[in-house]
């Protein structure tokens, strides 16, 4: 009997440090983990779940011409990206999301190292926008952008070293909304 | 026979045996998907006439190799349930297939899936598109240029490439 709650221990212990150091792993890398909302699926009019990982994109660079000039510029672009990753839903109603789903999200960005980077609140037509950075030595390795709406939630993720400006090129493409980011940080526009 | 000659003989076969069971692993996956869109949505697929598949070979670009494809057309894809098609799928393909790309609109009844698997210096990418009266199963190896323009747009890229193949089989 002591054996077998030994061995139970022994397991939750070995669980719990496998969890917390996943978790750790995942806050270092820049990487916020997503399937916590993934049930949204079920009740979206429109789901969209784009994966590029560090092999896709790094593969993709090294093959990429440095004399061709639109080939440089997208590989300029993605060289030393660790991941692209945007999940996406629409809905026909407005309240098919909770709170608590946007929470899923935004309580792993107030882990150590990430810092709210910019809010939009539109009272005009509900939408909110957060992006937060992770910093190391006082570099960012990863970025977040929660994009909710009434009838729409979305999060994108990019791995490795980004910048706005970076950022600006990137939307619109690699599956990545057109948040139009650099415009709403602009000072002509006020809906705070 | 010497032994040393059978030795070499059973090497050979051990070869073939391990080549054989590589092709039909690659080509296993690309026909259980099949069968699983065919199963779930009971429904049947189109194969593609022996001689459109040499028009294929011919037409298609550099940027692309061993083209697998199997078309539904003219039947019915309910959208419901397209989350369990996506679960069951994933439990179909080996771990080595990565998803890129899910689309799925509950609205118009369209689901797109990409998934991609290292080829050795090419990409193997696995298409699956369902609408509500057609469906498309296409599996090719992409180069890597090809690989570049595919990542830049991975939605349309997809949904070209399921057009130009259906629309190459039809010529």
């Amino acid at each position: 009997m002591n054996f077998l709650k030994n061995s139970t221990m022994k397991l939750l212990g070995l669980a719990l440090f496998l969890a917390i150091a996943c978790a750790s792993v995942y806050a270092q890398s820049g990487r916020i983990e997503t399937s916590g909302i993934d049930h949204l699926a079920s009740r979206a009019s429109e789901t969209v779940d784009i994966n590029m990982d560090e092999r896709l994109l790094q593969m993709s660079a090294r093959l990429l011409s440095t004399q061709d000039q639109d080939e440089a510029r997208v590989r300029e672009l993605i060289s030393g990206l660790k991941g692209i990753y945007v999940k996406s839903f629409s809905f026909d109603h407005e309240n098919e999301y909770a709170e608590t789903d946007v929470e899923a999200i935004r309580s792993q960005l107030r882990a150590p190292g990430w810092t709210r980077f910019l809010g939009v609140h539109s009272r005009h037509d509900g939408e909110n926008v957060e992006v937060y950075v992770m910093m190391e030595n006082n570099l960012i390795v990863g970025l977040a952008i929660l994009d909710f709406e009434p009838k729409e939630f979305t999060v994108v993720n990019i791995v490795g070293p980004v910048d706005l400006e970076r950022l600006s090129r990137i939307e619109g493409q690699f599956g990545v909304p057109d948040f139009d980011l650099v415009r709403e940080t602009t000072p002509t526009r006020r809906n705070e | 026979m010497s032994s040393k000659n059978f030795i070499k003989i059973l090497l050979l076969l051990a070869l073939l045996q391990m080549f054989q069971a590589g092709v039909a692993a690659q080509s296993g996956e690309y026909n259980s998907v099949v069968k699983l869109v065919e199963n779930f949505y009971h429904v049947k697929h189109k194969g593609l006439p022996l001689l459109a598949r040499v028009g294929m070979r011919i037409a298609r670009p550099d940027e692309v190799k061993s083209f697998k494809l199997a078309t539904f057309e003219d039947q019915d894809f309910s959208p419901a349930g397209q989350t369990d098609f996506y679960t069951a799928m994933k439990r179909t393909l080996s771990s080595e297939w990565r998803p890129l790309v899910q689309v799925r609109s509950r609205q118009d009844g369209e689901q797109t899936y990409v998934f991609t698997r290292d080829a050795g210096e090419w990409l193997s990418v696995l298409v699956i598109t369902i609408e509500r009266r057609d469906a498309t199963v296409l599996q090719v190896e992409v180069a890597p240029q090809a690989l570049v323009k595919w990542i830049q747009n991975p939605e349309q890229m997809s949904r070209s490439l399921i057009n130009d193949a259906t629309s190459d089989s039809e010529q």
